[in-house]
């Protein structure tokens, strides 16, 4: 017997970031929604507390704040035709759970794309002609522009209160920023973080060569910030707890500081915790989604119309839920036909070690999530690919992030794995070396998709998601490219050895990269080749709306979040002032 | 934290004998002159110029009184750190910059070190009414969220433990000073803090949570702990070594010492 609630104006699935600010929007306007989150509640009082909060084991080994796949995972196989298999552990990426999801634990690094980014296949048709890249990089323009979105990543950086430098404000380049950026209507709102040793030594090598270095753009606060809800943050205290923790200063931007008070506020936000949602219903004859079906905390299973459905939860877990709603055409790899679950991305990492071996002391405990001084020299619109064939880039940054005991033992390749000799290593550059991160773009391939795998079953019996992953040979290129100048950028900060991790030849599911899983519902101006319009509205159901990473039709090479946050702005401002007036289709089809 | 504590212990557990300072000093990588001359630094002023004592006003074990912090037992650098805001005039105080400013770097370091050396104070008393230490302890290790006050265990440790080299050990203090630090970052007379955590933090709290707290800070001690981690590590039952406050004879915790613990395994050969 399935319990029927009251109608509610809008259902979120999720209750992280997307959902809080769509809470926030479409409570102002008079709206109620309701939140189904499948974790617990978490605030920072009493769950980020320290001391228990610093707890390495607990919260970054044993991922306390992250998905439970014991109750529902993915199957993982990296092409067409190999077996997939069940991820019984999280490795890869680690998808939050409970209230604030993956924004809880994340370190707070906050960019922005550049604006080629958006229009990423007329802007290669335009500068390198038509056979430049193969047939099966299917890359795609996202429907919107930079220009359109900017407005929301200014107010989504004020709203998390991001320290930064700005690199471009109105078209004027600035010194201290990032000078490949797109231009801003105004700086941050805050001043950068402090520099940290590992960053003046980075910054000094880079400088040597010519390039641009500049400060990662921070959601860790660095003064006591009061955000437009007026929610206050706290200054950043350097403890190095960021990544797969929650903050206890009340110093990360994250949904619990920055957004869900004043979306709670309105007094039409609601969040159902321990909430799992099961499926979208939809009535395919009107075209609309009706609400959602899920289990609550008791085990029952509970459904809640609503009038408009949201897609909140975690990248791919939004094309997943459509895939077992049976909505939309699912994309099938052997004719390329289809949608959901088309143009399943990631992030392409690598990375440099700088040993200094003793002759610079770096106390890399003395760190936060987006400490970090950066170039972007060779992002995507900041250099020629010409000569080089590929499409996208990366930025380099050295992040000064932790030196937490069991994740931070840098030890220069060639040295015993174990033993007394990895010991003495160990001993040796545990503060004395500085990682460089090449944080790379990811195109898109006709072999990568979300699908749904029939072999495995969830706690409730539905079918697992499954992942198909490679890295693309456009991808490969240029991750060699960028960590060659990485490289270089080592060579020039004068340590005494060095060692390159250079991207594996093959996606493995195993070892942690990043949290950037993108795609898979992505965003367009066709409905053949995407699942939403430009504003992030399904073209199937007019009154179902899809938020998050999973609309990026490829990834950009820079960390997601401030662009999720800013697409959010973009379609609850869209829902508010072109759809609730007149529901319905935005774009025509 | 256990690193925080073993120090403490071995501070506590050494000092006052003939071995302490040899002690102390391969810890620190300073000299025994440095320790010796901040010493006299404390005790009978100042080696280049004739000034009054340390000891004068914050007493000849350190501890302090009322208004007079307790220094026994404070992180060293942030004791270097606060005598160097006090000379530079980044900390005000008509009484202190005289000879904050008249110590030389060394000197500073010296004294600063040597404080850090002393046994902390011990939980003597408690100060207040039971319920107003209650909340004090409630604020410190839960804050107030709903004013945005962090708890003050999240950098100060638990029971104030303190949280070296930065972040002051709050045990013990007077809480007539730990008041008057709070009162003063209120009213934007205290300086020495350049994130202004503890003026946004002071403005957010009442005149009664503030005493509340400083009534819970006073009534702590890093000895209590101490103690009650020594009774762990030597599997007493609780109630006779932790109820103790005097751990000058304690035997120094197992992980502190390179001989295996008693009743340890023997290490086993290879197979």
């Amino acid at each position: 017997m399935v319990i029927r609630l009251p109608e509610v104006d809008v259902v979120a699935v999720g209750g992280g970031l997307t959902a809080a600010i769509l809470g926030k929007v479409l409570g102002d306007a008079g709206r109620t929604v309701v939140a189904l989150e499948r974790g617990p509640m978490r605030d920072t009082v009493p769950d980020f507390q320290s001391p228990s909060m610093h707890d390495e084991l607990k919260y970054s080994i044993r991922h306390s704040l992250m998905q439970d796949v014991a109750t529902q995972t993915l199957t993982f196989r990296n092409f067409v035709g190999q077996r997939a298999l069940p991820m019984r552990q999280l490795g890869s990426f680690l998808p939050g759970d409970g209230v604030g999801g993956a924004m809880v634990h994340w370190n707070g690094q906050t960019w922005r794309f550049q604006p080629e980014w958006f229009r990423l296949a007329s802007w290669v048709r335009e500068r390198y002609g038509d056979g430049f890249l193969a047939k099966d990089v299917t890359i795609q323009d996202w429907g919107l522009t930079y220009e359109e979105l900017e407005p929301h990543y200014d107010f989504f950086e004020r709203v998390c209160g991001i320290g930064g430098l700005a690199g471009n404000v109105g078209g004027s380049v600035r010194p201290g920023g990032n000078p490949f950026e797109g231009p801003r209507s105004s700086p941050y709102p805050n001043p950068p973080m402090k520099e940290s040793h590992s960053g003046a030594l980075f910054r000094a090598g880079a400088e040597e060569l010519g390039f641009h270095p500049f400060p990662v753009p921070s959601g860790n606060s660095t003064t006591h910030y009061t955000n437009p809800y007026g929610l206050t943050l706290n200054p950043c205290m350097y403890c190095g707890f960021c990544e797969t923790y929650g903050c206890e200063h009340f110093a990360k931007a994250s949904p619990q500081t920055v957004l869900i008070p004043a979306a709670l506020k309105t007094g039409r936000y609601t969040i159902r915790t321990r909430a799992y949602v099961r499926r979208i219903e939809h009535d395919p004859v009107a075209k609309i989604a009706t609400g959602v079906t899920y289990v609550d905390a008791r085990g029952q299973e509970v459904f809640q119309p609503a009038s408009l459905v949201a897609l909140c939860a975690f990248a791919h877990h939004n094309p997943i839920l459509l895939l077992k709603s049976g909505i939309g055409e699912p994309y099938d790899p052997a004719t390329q036909k289809g949608v959901v679950g088309r143009n399943y991305t990631y992030q392409t990492m690598s990375s440099v070690n700088v040993f200094y071996d003793g002759t610079k002391r770096i106390n890399p405990f003395m760190g936060a999530g987006a400490l970090g001084t950066a170039v972007d020299d060779f992002n995507n619109g900041s250099f020629d690919h010409g000569p080089h064939g590929f499409v996208g880039g990366a930025y380099i940054a050295a992040y000064q992030t932790t030196g937490r005991p069991i994740a931070h033992h840098p030890v220069p390749s060639g040295t015993p794995r174990w033993g007394l000799a990895w010991k003495r290593a160990v001993a040796q550059h545990y503060n004395s070396t500085v990682s460089l991160t090449v944080h790379g773009s990811s195109t898109p391939h006709p072999g990568n998709y979300i699908g749904l795998d029939n072999s495995y079953r969830d706690a409730f019996g539905d079918p697992l998601g499954m992942i198909t992953f490679d890295f693309p040979y456009n991808d490969r290129l240029m991750s060699n490219f960028v960590t060659g100048k990485a490289q270089n950028i080592g060579r020039a900060m004068g340590g005494r050895d060095m060692s390159v991790s250079w991207l594996d030849s093959h996606y493995a599911i195993g070892p942690y990269q990043t949290t950037h899983n993108t795609g898979g519902a992505i965003m367009g101006t066709d409905p053949t080749t995407s699942v939403v319009n430009r504003y992030l509205q399904s073209w199937d159901l007019h009154n179902l709306f899809v938020f998050g990473a999973s609309a990026f039709p490829q990834n950009a090479g820079y960390n997601p979040t401030g662009t999720v946050g800013a697409l959010a702005y973009w379609a609850a401002d869209a829902i508010v002032k072109r759809y609730l007036p007149s529901p319905g289709a935005l774009v025509p089809t | 934290m256990m690193m925080r504590l073993a120090a403490i212990v071995s501070i506590g557990a050494v000092i006052g004998t003939a071995g302490a300072v040899a002690e102390i000093f391969r810890s620190d990588s300073g000299s025994d002159t440095s320790l010796m001359s901040g010493r006299l630094i404390a005790l009978g002023g100042s080696v280049t110029q004739a000034q009054p004592p340390c000891a004068q006003c914050h007493g000849l074990d350190g501890r302090g009184h009322g208004p007079f912090p307790s220094l026994a037992g404070q992180g060293s650098w942030y004791l270097y750190k606060t005598l160097r805001d006090y000379a530079s005039g980044r900390r005000q105080s008509s009484v202190m910059q005289p000879y904050a400013r008249q110590l030389s770097d060394t000197e500073t370091q010296a004294v600063a070190r040597y404080y850090a050396s002393l046994p902390p104070p011990p939980a003597v008393e408690k100060v207040g009414h039971a319920d107003k230490r209650q909340e004090g302890g409630a604020i410190s290790a839960a804050g107030l969220p709903g004013v945005g006050v962090p708890a003050c265990a999240t950098c100060h440790g638990p029971r104030g433990q303190g949280m070296p080299p930065i972040y002051p050990s709050l045990a013990g203090q007077p809480a007539a000073y730990l008041a008057n630090q709070l009162h003063a970052w209120k009213r934007g007379e205290r300086g020495g803090d350049p994130l202004n955590v503890m003026r946004e933090i002071s403005r957010a709290m009442s005149d009664a949570q503030i005493e509340a707290v400083a009534s819970y800070f006073a009534s702590t001690s890093l000895r209590s702990e101490a103690a009650a981690l020594q009774s762990q590590n030597t599997e007493r039952p609780v109630g006779s070594r932790a109820a103790n406050p005097e751990i000058q004879d304690a035997p120094r915790p197992p992980y502190l010492t390179r001989e295996p613990a008693k009743g340890a395994a023997e290490p086993s050969a290879p197979r």
